[in-house]
C-alpha cells in the first residue's frame, strides 16, 4: 500500500519559559516515525498532554519540524518547504475539538463554502462542492440554517463538511468527539466510517477507547512519543501499556479478558457485552 | 435537612410566542448523604431543575425546600444557600479568572464575607481536598496548570464555601480518562468521607451506572424513572426508547438474569461483575 503521509523522526519541540523567565524547550513530540497508508483508518490515542494535537498538527502543516528534527512528507511533499504547504493543506483536511470555535458565517453552506472560496474555486463549482459534501455529512436540508441552532454533532458534521469542500485525501479528527454527547459523538464517528469505506484517510485522535474499536492501526502516544501500534485487538492485548498511559479499555473488552484470565473459553477480544452474557450463560449450563 | 421538590413546574418565556415547558410538576425527595445522578436528553429539563436548587433560577410555581430554606418564598437568604449548595458548571475551567489559584480559590468564601484568616485555611484545605499541594500551586497562574488540573482548581473554589450540597453539571465532560477517574474519585471521597449530597448531570451512563445510587431520568420535564442504577438499567426497552444507552455491565447482567441467572451483589464494574460470574460457576459446581 502507498503511503500518503510519512514521518521520519520528527520531533517539534515548544518554548516554555521558567518562573524566572530563562527559557527552556518542552518536547511535544519527539522521534516519532510513523507511514499513514492510503485509505486506512487510524487511531491515535493518549491522555491529555501526550503530543497528539501536536502531530496532527504536524501533518497539515501548521506545525513544521524543526530544523533537522525530521521531516513530514504528505503524498512525497516536504511540509517544510513553503511551495508545498498550500498543497499540503489542500490535501490534508483538519477538524478540531469545539463545535462552536470552527464556525466562521452565519450560514450553514456559507460556512462550507469558506475553503473552497479561499482557494479561488469558480461560484458554479463551489455551490456543487457544498451540497455535495453536506450530502455526505447528512446535512443537506440544513444548509439555510444558522449553525448555532445545531447541536455540537451536527455543528461537528457541518465542519467536516467544511474539510470536505477542499476535497482532501486525509481528514484528521483531532479530538472531535470529546465535546459531544454520546449521540453526537456516534454521529461524527458514522460519518468518519462513512468517509473512509468511500476511499478517504482517516486519522482519528481520542481518548475513548470505545471509539477505536474499528480502526485499522491504533497508534498509543505518550510523552511525545510512540509507544505501541498495532490493531486495536493486538493494542488491548497490551492492557499494561493501555493502563500506564493513563487509558482505559472499553468496559466490555475488559471484562472478557478478566473472564478469560478465571478461565472461562471466552472471546477475550468480544466487545459485544449481550454476546459475551449469552457465551457465559451457555458455559454456566453446560456445567 | 434534604431536598425537597413539589410540583415544581417552570416555563421559559412565559406568555411569548417561543413559550418552553421546561418542569413540568416535579416532585423529588433527595436526602443528606445521598449520590444522585439526573440523566436525560438535551432539552429534557435537567440543567433547569438543578439551577433552581441556588436560586439561579427562581421558583415559578410549586414548591422548592433546600436544606430547610424555602426558594419559593418572596425573599431568600442567598448567601446562605448559595453556601450551602456548590455549583459546578459545565468546563467550571472556563471560569478561572484570578492571577493565582490561591485568589481563585478565595473568591468564593471572601464574597460570603468569611474572615481572612479563616479563608487562607479554607483554601489550603480545599486544594488538598482536591489533591493539589498549596505550596506548588497556590501562587501559580490557574492558565498555566493542565486541563485536567484546571477543573480541580474550579472544584476547589467551590469546596471552599463548606457547601452541603454539590451539583455537577457534567464533571467530567472532556477529560481523558486518567482526569475522569480523579475527578469521580474526588466525588466520590467528598460524598463518602465528607457527607456532602452529591447530584451529577451526566450523559455518561457507564460513569452514572458505577457512581451513583440513585438516577432520575428526566424526559420532557418530568421525571420519568427514580431507581437505583441496577433496576434501572434492567428495563433496557424503556431505556433504548428515552433515546439513552444501557451501560456495558448491565448488557451484560441483564443477559444473565434472562437465563434466570441472579446475582446479589453490586455488579457495576467489569472487576466485580467478573467477581460475580466465577461465584456463579463455583455455586454450580458445588450444586452438582
Amino acid at each position: 500500500m502507498e503511503n500518503i503521509i510519512s514521518l521520519d523522526n520528527v520531533s517539534y519541540y515548544y518554548k516554555v519559559y521558567d518562573e524566572s523567565g530563562k527559557r527552556t524547550f518542552h518536547a511535544g513530540v519527539k522521534n516519532v516515525t510513523l507511514d499513514i497508508q492510503k485509505g486506512s483508518f487510524v487511531a491515535l490515542v493518549g491522555h491529555n498532554g501526550c503530543g497528539k494535537s501536536t502531530l496532527a498538527k504536524l501533518l497539515n502543516g501548521l506545525l513544521i519540524p524543526q530544523q533537522g528534527k525530521g521531516k513530514v512528507l504528505v503524498n512525497g511533499l516536504d511540509t517544510a518547504d513553503d511551495k508545498n504547504l498550500f498543497e499540503v493543506r489542500k490535501t490534508v483536511g483538519m477538524v478540531f475539538q469545539n463545535p462552536d470555535n470552527q464556525m466562521v458565517a452565519s450560514i450553514v453552506e456559507e460556512d462550507v463554502a469558506f475553503g473552497p472560496e479561499n482557494l479561488g474555486i469558480p461560484q458554479k463549482e463551489i455551490v456543487e462542492r457544498v451540497t455535495k459534501s453536506l450530502q455526505k455529512v447528512g446535512m443537506l436540508e440544513y444548509a439555510k440554517r444558522t449553525p448555532t441552532r445545531l447541536s455540537g454533532g451536527q455543528k461537528q458534521r457541518i465542519a467536516i463538511a467544511g474539510a470536505l469542500a477542499i476535497q482532501p485525501q486525509v481528514l484528521v479528527l483531532d479530538e472531535s468527539t470529546a465535546m459531544l454527547d454520546p449521540m453526537g459523538r456516534k454521529e461524527v464517528l458514522n460519518v468518519a466510517h462513512q468517509l473512509n469505506k468511500e476511499g478517504m484517510t482517516v486519522v482519528l485522535i481520542t481518548h475513548f477507547m470505545e471509539e477505536v474499536l474499528d480502526a485499522d492501526v491504533v497508534v498509543v502516544m505518550n510523552n511525545g512519543e510512540i509507544v505501541a501500534k498495532g490493531t486495536p485487538m493486538q493494542i488491548f492485548d497490551n492492557a499494561d501499556v493501555v493502563d500506564k498511559v493513563g487509558l482505559r479499555l472499553p468496559r466490555t473488552v475488559e471484562l472478557a479478558a478478566r473472564l478469560h484470565a478465571q478461565g472461562f473459553d471466552v472471546d477475550r477480544h468480544c466487545t459485544d457485552a449481550r454476546l459475551l452474557g449469552e457465551k457465559i450463560c451457555q458455559l454456566l449450563q453446560k456445567n | 435537612m434534604s431536598i425537597i421538590a413539589k410540583e415544581l413546574s417552570f416555563v421559559y418565556n412565559k406568555g411569548a410566542a417561543f413559550q418552553k415547558q421546561a418542569l413540568n410538576k416535579i416532585s423529588v425527595n433527595i436526602e443528606d448523604g445521598e449520590f444522585v445522578a439526573i440523566v436525560g436528553h438535551t432539552g429534557s429539563g435537567k440543567t433547569t431543575f438543578v439551577q433552581h436548587l441556588n436560586a439561579l433560577i427562581r421558583v415559578q410555581s410549586g414548591q422548592l425546600t433546600v436544606n430547610g430554606i424555602d426558594l419559593a418564598a418572596r425573599k431568600v437568604d442567598l448567601k446562605k444557600l448559595r453556601g450551602e449548595v456548590g455549583m459546578v458548571f459545565q468546563y467550571p475551567e472556563y471560569q478561572l479568572f484570578a492571577d493565582t489559584v490561591e485568589q481563585d480559590v478565595a473568591f468564593g468564601p471572601k464574597n460570603i464575607g468569611v474572615p481572612k484568616t479563616e479563608i487562607a485555611d479554607r483554601v489550603k484545605f480545599a486544594l488538598q481536598q482536591v489533591g493539589m499541594q498549596y505550596d506548588k500551586v497556590a501562587h501559580k497562574s490557574p492558565f498555566e496548570l493542565s486541563g485536567g488540573e484546571k477543573r480541580r482548581v474550579a472544584l476547589a473554589g467551590v469546596l471552599a464555601m463548606h457547601p452541603k450540597v454539590l451539583v455537577l453539571d457534567e464533571p467530567t465532560a472532556g477529560l481523558d480518562p486518567q482526569g475522569k477517574k480523579e475527578i469521580l474519585q474526588l466525588v466520590n471521597t467528598l460524598n463518602k468521607d465528607n457527607g456532602i449530597t452529591v447530584i451529577m448531570v451526566s450523559h455518561d451512563m457507564n460513569e452514572v451506572y458505577e457512581n451513583a445510587r440513585r438516577i432520575l431520568v428526566l424526559k420532557e420535564g418530568e421525571i420519568r424513572y427514580d431507581l437505583p442504577p441496577q433496576q434501572l438499567f434492567a428495563k433496557e426497552q424503556e431505556i433504548q426508547e428515552l433515546n439513552l444507552e444501557v451501560p456495558y455491565m448491565a448488557q451484560f447482567v441483564n443477559v444473565l438474569r434472562q437465563h434466570g441467572m441472579e446475582a446479589d451483589s453490586e455488579l457495576l464494574t467489569p472487576e466485580q461483575v467478573c467477581q460475580a460470574v466465577v461465584e456463579l460457576r463455583n455455586k454450580e459446581v458445588g450444586d452438582v
